[in-house]
């Protein structure tokens, strides 16, 4: 079988075993709690959804729109977990306590907003699949449907009833906090526990607060103060490293479960009055108590998924050592750089970090040449346009790290101007080698050098 | 209004053996009563069917309103630890653990411990000097002090005793005989009490005899 059909059919499958899930646990809870009639607008949800489907074949499927579907379903993620944490900080235990007007509404829109992101985000990647395979994208949506319909078909056929006790393990947040879950263990396209898609929307918070700290930092000491040398940005770059941002991750996401954990299980169980004897007010405390640990199963599988996928991103090891490597020198001819695409012990495609000097009217201007994950060459000169350009990038897993303020940059950003990113050059890559007139370089050498802040430095 | 204890056409068979030929009977809330009758006439079998120990193969048991034969072994184990309190000729005290922790693994399997509750109950029934003494350190009337305490630690409707003071010496039996009466005046216990002794029996508000299986006389206690 082609391994590109296998992967579609895998989407498929996760696709629709997701969806069979939620339906069937939400089916259960509003029979549960006796609002089967709910379930007619989960179903208008998902009709939404799957507009959007159609709506996605006129979308770009370039990095650009795979990052913003990706940062979508890490807002829609991050927007049902705060739901839940909102819900079990202020009614524990409880759910729809209230016939409200407005529930049909909110079932249709949240069931629309959590499937929307996913089947855009399936779509695209089928499609990219395609083009990958150069083969007629029809046969990998065939692919993709036939087993999101065979997985949801086999799970309604195992799922005739609806499932038991439901209301003693799912309350509205509870409820939640399954779907965060879900959503947290079949997002994104690597499979299991992928926190990509938190550090996706994180990255983006992250880099926007460095930036907006490191360039205000370097503003209010112009020029660049003598004591803001390596040693003191890489410690406050340390609080925007990957460990650091990993930290924080594990913090917000388990953070709050875990507290929910601490006070469900450890609270005290006020007795209502009338309560003469002591068996009496046992069995009530006994109960109350179990009650508690059933709803609180949710909140710990979230907590522990957690701390899985943040220990097997790495998050609770230290930072791995940068890749720094040598600048190799090359000259230019008639004006131009050119990088042999691949030599003796070197392949520019290969996905590692490579470094190339050139000479600029006396100065040394060190340039950056990447592979990023979508399979094109980032190019740009090994400095942006804050940090002093003397200790450039290195690398470490899928970033670039600013060595002077130890600022992670994710290596499909590269090409992107602005803030702590290098500086992109524009280049010409042919068949055996990548070109750059120097004249692009000096232009954007410029950049580097007429930042005020570096004035001190210079 | 139906008794709070009713048992009809009660029938109950040991492969070829039928201990229970068809008993009808009735006891009140509040009521203390014994049953007596030589080994073997069926009262102990009565005592554990009453009490959801046992099941009849035929006739039905209810209590407070409960049909007992209607439960499920859970919500049968789940009455039982809610509704019954039983003490029996030997005392079953865990022998490893102390007066306290016995009274307390009762209210471990009804619902959480509370050693100051468990503690209470011991001083309830004069035991408050032994708490942390084993059953072996124990004497018989005090053992059986015990096991009315864990009996009662979880506020039963009902305390069947089943040969309460069959091991005991004449001194102790009187002693276990008027901690049952205080609980019966003062506190109103529904009593159903086995037994083959004439003067433990005339503590009881009435005696029910029974002989092979059946109820033969059923009356109120002379004392």
């Amino acid at each position: 079988m082609n391994p590109l059909i296998a992967e579609a059919a895998i989407i498929g499958c996760k696709e629709g075993l997701k969806l069979a899930l939620v339906w069937y646990v939400c089916r259960s809870f509003f029979d549960a709690y006796g609002r089967p009639g709910l379930m007619r607008f989960f179903y208008f949800g998902v009709a939404v959804a799957s507009g959007l489907f159609v709506l996605s074949f006129f979308m770009p499927h370039d990095m650009a729109a795979r990052d913003t579907v990706a940062r979508l379903t890490g807002y829609v993620f991050f927007l049902f977990f705060m739901a839940a944490v909102a819900l079990m900080y202020n009614r524990p235990g409880k759910a729809l306590s209230g016939v409200s007007g407005l529930e049909p509404l909110a079932v249709l829109f949240a069931t629309a907003l959590y499937f929307s992101p996913d089947i855009v985000g399936a779509s695209l990647f089928v499609r990219e699949l395609a083009v990958l395979s150069g083969q007629v994208a029809g046969i990998y949506f065939s692919g993709a449907f036939a087993f999101v319909f065979l997985i949801a078909f086999f799970v309604l056929l195992l799922a005739k009833r609806p499932l038991k006790g439901v209301r003693r393990f799912l309350g509205l947040a509870e409820l939640f906090v399954f779907l965060a879950l879900l959503k947290f263990l079949g997002s994104g396209t690597k499979g299991f526990g992928e926190i990509s898609l938190v550090s996706s929307v994180q990255q983006g918070l992250v880099k926007f607060v460095h930036d907006a700290a490191h360039q205000s930092l370097l503003f209010l000491m112009v020029p660049d103060h003598p004591l803001l040398v390596t040693t003191t940005w890489n410690f406050i770059g340390f609080f925007f490293s990957g460990p650091f941002t990993a930290f924080l991750a594990l913090l917000i996401l388990a953070g709050p479960m875990l507290g929910y954990l601490y006070v469900t299980l450890t609270g005290d169980i006020p007795i209502p009055e009338g309560m003469d004897s002591g068996a009496e007010r046992r069995m009530y405390r006994a109960e109350k108590r179990a009650f508690r640990r059933r709803r609180s199963v949710m909140a710990g599988a979230f907590a522990l998924l957690v701390f899985i996928s943040w220990y097997s991103v790495g998050g609770g090891r230290a930072g791995a050592t940068l890749e720094l490597p040598e600048p190799r020198p090359i000259v230019p001819e008639a004006g131009v750089v050119s990088m042999d695409l691949s030599g003796p012990g070197f392949d520019l495609m290969d996905g590692r970090l490579y470094k190339f000097s050139v000479n600029l009217e006396g100065e040394t201007v060190v340039l950056l040449v990447i592979r990023r994950p979508d399979g094109k060459l980032a190019v740009t000169i090994d400095a942006c346009e804050i940090c002093p350009p003397d200790e450039g990038y290195g690398r470490s897993a899928e970033y670039v790290v600013c060595v002077y303020c130890m600022t992670p940059i994710p290596i499909e950003t590269l090409g992107m101007p602005g803030g702590c990113n290098p500086i992109p050059l524009e280049a010409e890559i042919t068949d055996s080698s990548v070109l750059v007139l120097m004249e692009e370089i000096a232009a954007k050498w410029r950049f580097v050098t007429s930042s005020k802040s570096k004035e001190g430095i210079r | 209004m139906t008794a709070f204890i009713e048992i009809k056409d009660v029938l109950k068979e040991y492969g070829t053996a039928t201990a229970l030929r068809g008993v009808s009977f009735a006891v009140e809330r509040g009521q203390w009563c014994a049953v007596v009758g030589a080994s073997g006439s069926g009262k102990s079998t009565m005592l554990n069917i009453i009490g959801g120990l046992d099941s009849p193969s035929s006739g039905c048991v209810s209590m407070d309103g409960v049909d007992l034969c209607a439960l499920g072994e859970d919500p049968m184990a789940r009455f039982r630890r809610e509704n019954v309190g039983y003490v029996f000729q030997q005392s079953h005290l865990v022998p490893y653990l102390t007066s306290v922790e016995n009274v307390m693994l009762a209210q471990y399997f009804h619902s959480l411990t509370d050693e100051d509750e468990a503690r209470e109950a011991l001083a309830r029934v004069g035991m408050d000097h032994r708490l942390g003494h084993r059953p072996s350190q124990l004497s018989g009337g005090e053992q059986q002090r015990v096991c009315i305490a864990r009996a009662l630690i979880n506020s039963p409707k009902v305390l069947l005793a089943d040969e309460p003071t069959g091991n005991l010496d004449r001194e102790n039996t009187t002693l276990i005989l008027g901690l049952l009466k205080r609980l019966h005046t003062e506190e109103h216990f529904t009593i159903i009490m086995v037994t083959h002794d004439a003067y433990v029996a005339g503590w009881a508000g009435r005696v029910v005899t029974m002989e092979d299986g059946l109820i033969v006389k059923d009356e109120p206690s002379d004392r």
